[in-house]
């Protein structure tokens, strides 16, 4: 057994969420492996984005939104008074389902975060963190000859590795993907799927997908969420060809509904 | 919420009760086969013994279509789970139901061989009729898959083995007393087909150990293991 599989990297213990009088997750305890990939399933509205939402607070700006119970981040509670939430999101970065980069440069979409992060002392350093990036995020070698174009000139693909690529460059230890590929071809999530697995190596990565293929082919962990609970959690080899609960059998399978 | 039976995709529902229904047929097709070759056992008419090697030639092209079949449906349904599973099984069980074809399009193979039509010992029917009984019971299991039927039919292999050992031996002991050529050629062939119809029963312990594996997603010779 691995260090990071005997003391979860992200905790969540009797996660409940509630949108006003709606409640959203139940009682959800889920462990998180440091630098695995762990895949969020489930149908519409079943709770996995509101749960990743949580971990890096984000739903803190939906002023409607309760949260009760516990998230801890390597033994930390990131719900404690005392956490700033600006450095929990340098720790835990966020790629959403359509890519959304700033209606600026490809150069300052990575240097957003850096420049407010004040993470460089000199020009030289941005320049590298920008490039680093890019590279980490298979990116570099399409876009190294126009960094300074507008990021909306790049195809869908290439946007979304860019929003990865900024999200790398603030060094999170976290990647919260939303449905990241949902907006790509085949061939764009395909290279984002290979990229996961390289960043697999160095980062934790939460995925929400609907597709239950890509679950299988990225992550090496899968929970099934239904309805606000978390029906089953397990290696994700093991969910998709002998789940232990009938509900995550039937979703998986298209018995659903 | 209740397991549910059927997809929503209701065309994968039929399809998959078409890979069924095309297992159950070749099973029958080689379960007919194979009592043809027992029968042949009493007969020993040549030209019965070639229908029964042409007849194989229908079980290699029903066996390519079910792969044929399933591979289509790995592509086109991407199936999960319990489906996974069952598309899965029928590649392997199908495979074996076409090699018990082969087996008996073998045991008239070896009657044709014989250049003296010595009478088949006894024993060697009964060992033929006690894998027809398995094959006819795996017909059932294909039709009404279930784990605890699987094992039973696993375990039925034991009989066909031991039936096997003791003939092995009283064909060894004729053998050795045999001084005539033709007739030692035709107790050798008695020796093959012996061996031929154990592997009948091997065989279907592997469809057993499939639909095991189909039902229930682990393995039965560890399951068996675990309980003894």
């Amino acid at each position: 057994m691995t260090p990071s599989r005997d003391r979860p990297f992200i905790k969540s213990h009797r996660l409940s969420v509630f949108y006003g009088e709606k409640q959203a997750l139940f009682d959800i305890n889920l462990d998180i492996h440091e630098k695995e990939v762990t895949a969020l399933i489930g149908p519409s509205g079943c709770g996995k984005t509101t749960f990743i939402r949580c971990l890096n607070r984000i739903n803190d700006e939906i002023a409607l939104c309760r949260v009760r119970g516990t998230v801890t981040l390597n033994g930390d509670n990131i719900y404690h008074s005392s956490v700033d939430v600006v450095s929990l999101r340098r720790r835990v970065g966020m790629v959403f389902q359509k890519p959304n980069p700033f209606p600026q440069s490809i150069y300052d979409n990575i240097a957003y975060g850096v420049r407010i992060h004040k993470m460089y002392r000199h020009p030289n350093e941005l320049d590298a963190i920008v490039e680093q990036s890019l590279k980490k995020a298979a990116l570099w070698d399409e876009v190294k000859d126009r960094i300074h174009e507008p990021s909306l000139w790049l195809s869908g693909g290439q946007q979304q590795r860019l929003c990865i690529a900024r999200a790398l460059a603030i060094q999170p230890e976290v990647i919260l993907m939303d449905e990241p590929c949902s907006a790509l071809d085949p061939i764009a999530t395909a290279r984002v799927e290979d990229l996961i697995q390289e960043l697999k190596q160095h980062y934790t990565i939460i995925i929400v997908t609907h597709s239950m293929q890509q679950a299988a082919r990225v992550s090496s962990r899968t929970a099934f969420f239904h309805m606000g609970r978390m029906i089953e959690c397990g290696d994700t080899k093991k969910i998709f060809t002998n789940p232990e609960e009938n509900q995550t059998r039937d979703y998986i399978t298209g018995r659903f509904g | 919420m209740s397991s549910k039976e059927s997809h929503i995709v209701s065309a994968f529902d039929q399809e998959l009760k078409d890979l069924s229904r095309r297992l159950v047929a070749m099973n029958d097709h080689s379960c007919a086969m194979l009592s043809d070759a027992i029968a042949l056992l009493s007969s020993l008419d040549d030209s019965k013994a070639r229908l029964i090697v042409k007849d194989d030639e229908l079980i290699d092209q029903k066996e390519e279509e079910v792969s044929l079949f399933a591979v289509k449906l790995l592509a086109l349904r991407q199936p999960m789970a319990d489906d996974l599973r069952f598309i899965v099984s029928a590649i392997r069980i199908a495979s074996d139901i076409e090699r018990i074809a082969d087996y008996a399009s073998n045991i008239a193979e070896s009657v044709l061989y014989m250049k003296k039509k010595i009478t088949a010992p006894a024993n060697l029917i009964s060992l033929g009729k006690a894998t027809l009984t398995m094959l006819t019971k795996t017909s059932q299991l294909l039709t009404n898959p279930s784990s605890s039927t699987a094992i039973h039919l696993w375990h039925q292999d034991d009989e066909v083995n031991q039936l096997y050992l003791s003939l092995f031996k009283e064909l060894v002991q004729q053998l050795a007393q045999s001084t005539h050529e033709d007739e030692t050629q035709s107790l050798m062939q008695y020796i093959f087909m012996a061996k031929t119809f154990e592997r009948v029963g091997d065989r279907i312990t592997n469809v057993s150990e499939a639909v095991y594996y189909q039902r229930k997603g682990s393995s039965l010779a560890r399951a068996i293991h675990h309980d003894s």
